[in-house]
């Protein structure tokens, strides 16, 4: 390669920010095999069957991803360099490379997603082999970045300033220790300032045609600080006082997103059709663990793949619900934040219904959460005391979290399963 | 046992951590109790801890403290500290009716929330935050077995703003409680 090309620049079309610059490094790693399959995983499965533009991949999200850590990432920096320095022992030299680390590794986040997104996450195997926790998709991200990825993130020219390999990449995304002080902006990551998820919030809503996901981005990214440790612990990422109400709409997009698409009774019950029927199409009902050859195999599981065998026919009887569109029907659902006594009527809804209940889908269980899950802001006091934003805000003080259960039944059952429970 | 039963054991044990705490918890406290039951005390529980520089984390707790909360379990007040605010938490009127539903699930592991709640019940955060960073750690080298001041030094590159002899004496204090598994 020529010098001159490893410093070329490349800039792509972006729906939510317009353009996305990405240096010759990032280009000659998305081009790789490995990373041009998010193109072929849905940013959100099946959500199309209810919102019908909602049909953009995980390979968009991700260029967005790293876009906005970047945007998050030299807004710390900006406002916050002498904690940095003195918290964490930060140089100039030190956050010139790990923002390129943070750049990557934000490239890298979802690498590791299986078919349709996190609807399938299910069917990952167990760590142990049997029971307990099961593999999570940054530990394939992390396996496939390690696999793939070395010798690209190695041997590119701009590399000889960083002296990065694919471990050190694969360590920040899996939180290892062994990436040191540079876990302080697996924040912006994975937390709850994180660019996954300022990402996924307006483009989940520009492509579905909502404006729930909607809020005040540049405002966030203008506001980000690092706040230093308190009584509480730390440091980590925060918002300056000024920031609050920015980060309050953050908040508040996020319930808007979880109540009126994420966990919409329709969009949510096409996940449970979708891992009864890959259930059926993989090998052991499972998908190939980030281990060895089985990384491998996995990888040879993307979404074309799953509509191919479900065009054939295969998939069993969700794969035909799946391909004709022929979901479960919604029969009741709890209240949002359940009481102690509907959890009674739901365990009696549950008896009533019997061989009627098809399925019953939590929202305790969804990847995506609507949880507030405090942020912290630095207030503008003489001594810049450490605040939660509940304190500021009480919308996000008054809010509850989303415990709705939605329980189906199949479409010739409804009117009688309605019946069943009328009177409960 | 339903996913959705489920739930409601996860609200109930952290009720249950708050009522019967030696004092006052705040959310980084509560947080490193469960991680503890979870990893040293193997309690099932459905939370995916991740290595922050604040130590092993999962908004999964918080938002199950957010709903025990909301279910009148637990009241939360919010607290002055030397450099800012934050909650702590109490019993709240519905304590006993949420236990109620969850006594099996309880009583089961009483013993490990006892450990848990005499070991780590009156620490402070900060304590907390090393304590369980050290147990992460050492439980994350699947084995490998090192030395104490090798996990200490670990434990540094990450929490830089410690002091090495401090994290190396909350080491050798959890190596005698039997607590980390690969240091020696």
């Amino acid at each position: 390669m020529k010098a001159a090309d490893a410093h070329r620049t490349y800039e792509i079309r972006c729906p939510v920010y317009g353009f996305i610059t990405l240096n010759d490094w990032e280009w000659q790693i998305i081009a790789q095999p490995a990373y041009q399959r998010l193109r072929r995983i849905r940013q959100l499965a099946w959500t199309d069957y209810v919102f019908p533009g909602a049909m953009h991949t995980r390979f968009e999200h991700s260029l967005g991803v790293m876009h906005m850590a970047t945007m998050l990432y030299d807004g710390v920096v900006d406002r916050s360099r002498a904690i940095l320095q003195s918290e964490l022992g930060y140089n100039d030299d030190g956050l010139r490379r790990h923002k390129a680390l943070v750049r990557l590794t934000a490239l890298f986040h979802d690498v590791g997603h299986s078919p349709f997104s996190h609807a399938a996450e299910e069917l990952f195997p167990f760590r142990n082999g049997k029971d307990g926790d099961r593999f999570q998709h940054e530990e394939y991200s992390a396996a496939i970045v390690r696999n793939h990825f070395n010798d690209v993130i190695r041997n590119h020219p701009l590399n000889t300033n960083y002296d990065f390999s694919a471990e050190d990449i694969a360590n920040l995304l899996e939180g290892d220790p062994k990436a040191g002080k540079a876990l302080f902006w697996r924040d912006l990551i994975s937390g709850q300032l994180d660019a996954d998820r300022m990402d996924y919030l307006l483009r989940d809503s520009l492509h579905c045609g909502v404006s729930y996901g909607r809020y005040d981005w540049q405002r966030l990214a203008h506001t980000v600080v690092a706040v230093p440790p308190t009584a509480e612990g730390g440091p980590r990422v925060g918002v300056t006082e000024g920031g609050w109400h920015a980060a309050e709409g953050l908040i508040v997009a996020r319930y808007f997103m979880f109540t009126q698409v994420y966990f919409h009774k329709t969009r949510v019950i096409y996940d449970y059709h979708l891992q009864e029927a890959l259930t059926n199409l993989l090998p052991g009902g499972l998908f190939p663990g980030p281990t060895g050859s089985h990384l491998d195999k996995y990888l040879t599981w993307d979404d074309w793949r799953v509509l191919g065998l479900l065009q054939k026919g295969q998939g069993g009887e969700h794969g035909k619900r799946l391909a004709g569109r022929d979901h479960f029907r919604e029969v009741i659902h709890t209240s949002e934040t359940p009481s102690a006594s509907d959890r009674d009527r739901l365990v009696k809804w549950r008896e009533a219904l019997g061989n009627l209940l098809a399925a019953e889908m939590p929202a305790d269980k969804s990847w995506y959460k609507a949880g507030p899950a405090d942020i912290q802001i630095l207030a503008d006091t003489p001594k810049s005391e450490v605040e939660p934003l509940s304190k500021f805000s009480s919308v996000v003080r008054n809010m509850e979290p989303i415990r709705l259960v939605r329980l189906y039944s199949r479409t010739e059952h409804r009117e009688e399963a309605i019946a069943r429970v009328a009177d409960i | 046992m339903s996913k959705t039963e489920n739930q409601f054991d996860r609200v109930a044990l952290i009720a249950h951590l708050v009522a019967r705490a030696p004092t006052k918890l705040g959310r980084t406290a509560l947080m490193k109790c469960l991680f503890f039951l979870k990893v040293v005390k193997h309690v099932p529980l459905p939370y995916n801890f991740g290595l922050y520089t604040y130590g092993p984390f999962d908004s999964d707790v918080l938002d199950d403290l957010q709903y025990a909360e909301a279910l009148g379990a637990v009241e939360g007040t919010l607290v002055q500290y030397q450099r800012g605010r934050g909650y702590e938490y109490q019993r709240g009127p519905k304590l006993e009716e949420v236990e109620k539903q969850s006594r099996q699930f309880l009583s089961c592991h009483e013993q490990s929330i006892n450990w848990v709640l005499s070991e780590f019940g009156r620490r402070s955060a900060i304590d907390l935050e090393m304590a369980s960073t050290l147990v992460y750690i050492d439980r994350v080298t699947n084995g490998k077995k090192s030395t104490i001041a090798d996990l200490a030094r670990k434990v540094h590159e990450v929490k830089p703003h410690l002091a090495l002899d401090t994290i190396e004496r909350e080491a050798r204090t959890l190596k005698d409680r039997g607590l980390l598994q690969a240091a020696a």
